[in-house]
């Protein structure tokens, strides 16, 4: 996370939600690229296409 | 006016019981009587919709009949670029959002016969989900004066609420069709991401905006939707799949359907009146044939935080000129907002996008193989008052604001679609909503549920005493 915000409030969120993407990452493998999203999702819906 | 519905108002046109001038002065008539007090609208087309309604008439008398919406007036979120009209995108600035090409939503309408009533109210740059605008007017809640609105789609949720349009379009990055549409009592479509082209819109978060329909009536949604549905050559992330016709299989209840209630998170923290609202709308629709069962799943919580990480870092990346050049022109809490996202490392971005679709595939996964859709709560709490949250410090109105669109923004997110709908009224006479969660590209399922409960529970007959 950047760390250049001076407001220690702000400094203190975004430590906090830098923690929290890191959990969210962990697993990802070095393949792992941003999908499209959209993919994802039509890989998802029902089958009737 | 209050009595129609778009679908209504479509056959009475069509079979010229009624003119689409008549109905487009009735609707012009009721936003010059009540909208200085609501404050519904930043821009009304008062002579450009009279002058549409007798070209439409005109079409009538000579046989052609464009759509379904062929002369119904509706309203357009302003931050949708329409034809000769200014797109503030509820900034100071008249002419903030200019596009090339008008919005694709709006021109579909249009072409489906819709007339323009004008551009409504909503929060600075869809940035907040109470519906305050200090440059424009706070959006009054037509249920009680003082309340929010709800927002960012503020405006389409009082004009449709108060019957001064019927229907709208709103916008949605982290909950701003639902929690208007909630607020305000009404039914609001956050389709599935791909589904509605966004093209000729302002955007707040290339990655979690959507537009969806605001309407009175689940029916009128569908309708709405299937208009603006599609692959648009403009948007890249529209999707290529078939737009069904959502009204055709929307009266086949829900006899069968599995519909799970969220064991965990969507409960957490909410007023116990829309806990009973909504846990008695599950109950009515077992009673409907649905199977109800609890399910838990993969907690929304960090979803909701890393969605929020997405949107505060492309927000800012949109609209850094205004942030640059004057950011004394923003509200201090948007300002705030905005300016977050400067902290934002590109690392944190592109992970939390890595992240997404995993995430969203083990969501699908878990839940859906459980159950056909997810019942939860829209707003954890009734409309608050307008003066709760506004006023005190800035990071604690932004703390409020995340509070209270804990339960809608996970599902941008994860993109699927969510129908909300009214599911009863708190004490103090505010509307109560539930959520209808469904696979993505399966907003026929979500909409032949919300019909099934529209139908048994009755609310939508219930009107605002605006006059």
């Amino acid at each position: 996370m950047n760390p250049s915000s001076a407001d220690p409030s702000v400094a203190a969120e975004l430590t906090r939600l830098s923690d929290i993407i890191a959990r969210l990452s962990r697993g990802l493998s070095l393949a792992d690229e941003p999908a499209s999203f959209v993919t994802v999702l039509e890989e998802g819906a029902p089958g009737d296409e | 006016m209050s009595d129609w519905t778009i679908e209504s108002l479509g056959a009475a046109l069509r079979e010229r019981r009624i003119s689409a001038v008549e109905i487009t002065d009735e609707c012009l008539a009721r936003i010059d009587r009540l909208d200085p007090t609501l404050r519904a609208f930043i821009t009304v087309n008062a002579d450009g919709a009279r002058r549409a309604a007798k070209e439409r008439d005109a079409e009538l008398a000579a046989g052609r009949v464009r759509g379904p919406l062929h002369g119904v007036p509706m309203a357009w979120k302003d931050l949708c670029a329409a034809p000769g009209l200014p797109t503030s995108c509820g900034t100071r600035t008249r002419d903030y959002f200019v596009s090339e090409t008008p919005c694709t939503a709006v021109a579909r309408l249009v072409a489906a016969g819709a007339i323009t009533l004008g551009k409504t109210n909503m929060t600075e740059l869809a940035l907040g989900p109470f519906g305050d605008n200090a440059h424009h007017g706070h959006v009054q809640n037509p249920w009680r004066s003082g309340h929010c609105s709800g927002g960012s789609s503020s405006g389409s949720g009082a004009a449709v609420s108060a019957s001064l349009a019927l229907g709208a379009l709103g916008s949605d990055t982290g909950g701003s069709i639902r929690l208007p549409a909630a607020c305000c009592g009404i039914v609001g479509l956050k389709p599935t991401y791909g589904r509605v082209s966004r093209a000729g819109a302002m955007a707040l978060s290339w990655s979690n905006d959507h537009l969806g329909p605001m309407t009175r009536t689940v029916r009128d949604a569908a309708l709405m939707l299937g208009v603006i549905a599609g692959w648009d050559s403009a948007d890249s992330t529209t999707s290529r799949r078939r737009v069904p016709d959502y009204l055709a299989g929307i009266d086949a209840g829900v006899r069968g359907l599995r519909i799970g209630v969220p064991a965990n998170y969507y409960f957490d923290d909410v007023d116990t009146e829309i806990v009973a609202a909504v846990r008695d709308a599950a109950r009515q629709l077992g009673e409907l044939g649905a199977r109800v069962s609890e399910v838990r799943v993969p907690d929304p919580g960090p979803l909701a935080e890393a969605t929020g990480v997405i949107s505060r870092a492309e927000s800012v990346t949109i609209h850094a000129r205004l942030l640059r050049e004057r950011p004394q022109e923003i509200q201090p809490v948007v300002r705030a907002r905005l300016e977050f996202g400067l902290h934002i490392s590109a690392q944190d971005y592109l992970q939390v996008l890595r992240s997404r679709g995993p995430l969203t595939r083990e969501f699908l996964r878990v839940v859906f193989s459980q159950v056909d859709l997810l019942l939860a709560p829209t707003i954890p709490e009734p409309a608050p008052e307008i003066a709760a949250v506004t006023t005190g410090k800035v990071e604690d109105i932004i703390k409020r604001m995340g509070r209270f669109s804990r339960l809608t923004r996970p599902f941008n997110g994860l993109g699927l679609p969510v129908l909300s709908l009214p599911c009863g009224f708190s004490s103090r006479g505010l509307p109560l909503a539930l959520s209808i969660v469904g696979r993505p590209f399966d907003e026929a399922t979500v909409l032949r549920a919300g019909q099934a409960y529209e139908r048994a529970a009755a609310w939508v007959s219930r009107r605002p005493a605006t006059g």
